[in-house]
């Protein structure tokens, strides 16, 4: 199998998109009519809502339909396209980049929503592997990364825990 | 004016001063950095100013809310990322100018229009502000209702090139800021069950996630932190501003202000719309609107100078009538009731030295503001020069910081998340942010005052087509959209 082309990859996951978005649309509608009408409303609660998923779904329709027409077109020509060049191949490693920076993200808001470990560590840890992640080989500096991760997150938890008492879990 | 220089005699008091002078400093910071914002600043603030004087508290709030506004300009120029919504429209063409090598002017400009803007709407605040309430009490809901739709005609027209792909995203901002429980009929609407989905999707979660953890995600796939800062060129002549430059923005400059203004004095409506709203009318008046977007100094000039002087128009129904011009507004109304001071009609009345204070402080505070961001304008640029590898892990510690502050709930956190990646996807996919956003906050307005004007006419729609003002508003809203569209049609043949 030919991997797509990133117009077509685009494409597609537009169409993707818009299919959930309509989705979506049909299951609001369907919450949305459980809701009863007070006597004492002229517009019920669900009305405006509802006219908005309606109109979500023509106009994720239209979008979806010219994507499609687009993604066709794309793959009719997709053979007189040049190979994947070196600047797609470095896309890649940004995409990975991308996806350690939504995990590392994903996982120090669920050890402060859960208080798994207290802000200061989960901080610095975040700061530390996301600063790791994102320099390029030639320029990480391990000694700055490490000085400048403690800093800020010893400074952010002293600040937001201890100064000005949110909510963080603490030690 | 006696009454004003009363104002201008307490305003100038050391302590006063003093504070008025911090909030600004303290504002310009924050609002320099993505994902913290004045209103976050003044929410931390309000357990603090339990243990001040009722005017130093106000005035310490009216100093960060200044700041705030501009602060942002920096990080929207030099890095891509609206330190707050206001400023997004500055990005625009900011950011192009930065990358062009003209950053420095680019901030310069921002500076000058933000004083000009904000001196505009000090005039207006100082000598028309009864005559301009009392004007704006006789709005009917209708009217808003127009009002709003007719600012949303404004934010889709800016998206003229997918100009459907603008109407899904606007529409798909509205609706997502209604679930909830609806505050007319107490009932709960697209919660699913989820207790914690009752106060709906919460506005600083939202914009955190959009527009600061959701840029660093974005700025990571286009290797935006694998680039080079961009260098400006310091003691290049071309980049200081001249007098010929304000002859060049004149007319700019005095329309923004009046929008800016107008906009601001427009309940609900703050900054976010007036920059919107006068960066699309610099576009039309525009002679070369093709370069809007790619480093125009008059999108710049449009954007700053509106959003500064709806700072002081949202000021006019705050005091006057007790009615919030913006978010930020709410918190200085909620300061001002923990002190015991009931804004309104009657705070020029019983409290009018407070009153006539404020209004002095909020031009000391422009001022101070124009002062500050070009004597650190060099230090806060540095910005630019500090490697995004090293930045982008600090901003999304910061937007933890800034989506948890304002409501310390872990929902909070996971609508940052959800919106942030939202806001990737729909920036990959070339869907406009801008329509999404501003029909986020300004949904809920069309939707209440649409239903308070159906219970006051007992569910007759004919206001709505017979009386001027909709009337007037809705053929605006019509012609606004339209005419991208039949110019784009026009193109085509």
């Amino acid at each position: 199998v030919k991997p797509l082309s990133p117009k077509a990859l685009k494409e597609a996951v537009n169409i993707l998109f818009c299919g959930f978005l309509i989705a979506l649309s049909f299951f609001l509608l369907n919450d949305l009519s459980k809701v009863k009408m007070s006597p004492f409303d002229y517009l019920a609660s669900s009305a405006v809502p509802s006219a908005l998923c309606w109109a979500l779904i023509v106009l994720n329709s239209i979008v979806l339909v010219r994507s499609m027409f687009v993604l066709f077109t794309v793959s009719q020509t997709a053979a007189a396209e040049k190979p994947v060049d070196d600047l797609e191949s470095g896309s890649i490693s940004t995409t990975f980049q991308l996806l350690w920076i939504g995990a590392i993200s994903i996982a120090y808001v669920v050890t402060i929503n859960f208080s798994l470990v207290p802000y200061a560590v989960s901080t610095i840890l975040m700061l530390a592997s996301c600063m790791t992640i994102l320099a390029p080989k030639d320029k990480r500096s391990w000694w700055l990364i490490f000085g400048l991760s403690v800093s800020v997150g010893g400074g952010c938890a002293y600040v937001f825990t201890e100064i000005l008492p949110l909510p963080f879990p603490g030690f | 004016l006696y009454d004003l220089l009363q104002g201008f005699a307490l305003a100038l008091e050391p302590i006063s001063l003093l504070l008025t002078l911090a909030g600004v400093f303290v504002g310009i910071v924050v609002g320099a950095i993505p994902g913290l914002t004045g209103a976050m600043l003044i929410a931390l603030l309000l357990p603090i100013t339990f243990y001040m004087q009722p005017f130093h508290a106000v005035v310490a709030i009216v100093g960060v809310y200044v700041g705030s506004v501009s602060g942002g300009l920096i990080t929207a120029i030099m890095l891509r990322m609206p330190g707050t919504v206001s400023n997004l429209m500055t990005m625009l063409d900011g950011y192009p100018m930065a990358q062009q090598g003209r950053a420095r002017r680019a901030i310069a400009l921002s500076v000058a229009a933000s004083v000009v803007g904000g001196l505009a709407s000090w005039l207006v605040l100082a000598m028309l502000a009864e005559p301009i309430s009392r004007w704006a009490t006789r709005f009917t809901p209708f009217d808003y209702f127009a009002l709003v739709i007719l600012a949303l005609a404004f934010v889709v027209t800016l998206s003229e090139q997918a100009f459907v792909k603008g109407l899904l995203a606007a529409t798909l901002g509205f609706l997502l800021a209604l679930p909830g429980i609806d505050p007319s009929s107490a009932q709960a609407r697209m919660t699913f069950g989820f207790v914690e989905m009752n106060a709906g999707i919460g506005i600083m979660p939202f914009f955190v996630g959009m527009f600061a953890f959701g840029a660093v995600l974005s700025d990571v796939l286009n290797g935006t932190h694998l680039k080079k800062p961009t260098e400006t060129k310091d003691g290049d002549d071309s980049q200081s501003l001249t007098l010929k430059d304000f002859k060049t923005h004149g007319g700019n400059l005095v329309r923004s202000s009046i929008v800016g203004t107008g906009v601001g004095i427009l309940p609900g409506i703050g900054s976010n719309i007036a920059s919107v709203v006068s960066y699309t009318l610099a576009r039309n008046f525009s002679k070369t609107p093709e370069r809007f977007g790619k480093g125009a100094e008059e999108g710049v000039v449009a954007s700053e100078t509106a959003n500064n002087a709806a700072v002081g128009g949202a000021l006019i129904p705050t005091l006057a009538l007790g009615v919030p011009g913006s978010l930020v507004d709410v918190l200085l109304l909620t300061a001002l009731t923990i002190h015991a001071i009931q804004p309104g009609p009657l705070l020029f009345v019983n409290s009018g030295d407070l009153a006539y204070g404020l209004i002095a402080a909020y031009l000391i505070a422009t001022v101070a503001m124009a002062v500050i961001v070009l004597a650190t304008a060099r230090w806060l640029a540095a910005i630019a020069k500090v490697p995004l590898y090293l930045l982008l892990p600090i901003i999304i510690a910061a937007s933890v910081v800034g989506a948890f502050a304002l409501e310390g709930t872990p929902m909070s956190l996971w609508v940052m998340l959800a919106f942030g990646l939202l806001g990737l996807l729909m920036e990959w996919l070339e869907y406009p942010l801008a329509p999404f956003a501003i029909a986020f906050v300004l949904g809920p307005i069309a939707e209440a005052k649409l239903r308070t004007g159906m219970q006051m006419t007992a569910g007759d729609w004919s206001p709505l087509y017979t009386q001027p003002i909709p009337l007037v508003l809705f053929v605006i809203a019509f012609l606004v959209s339209a005419l991208p569209l039949s110019k784009s049609l026009l193109a085509k043949r």
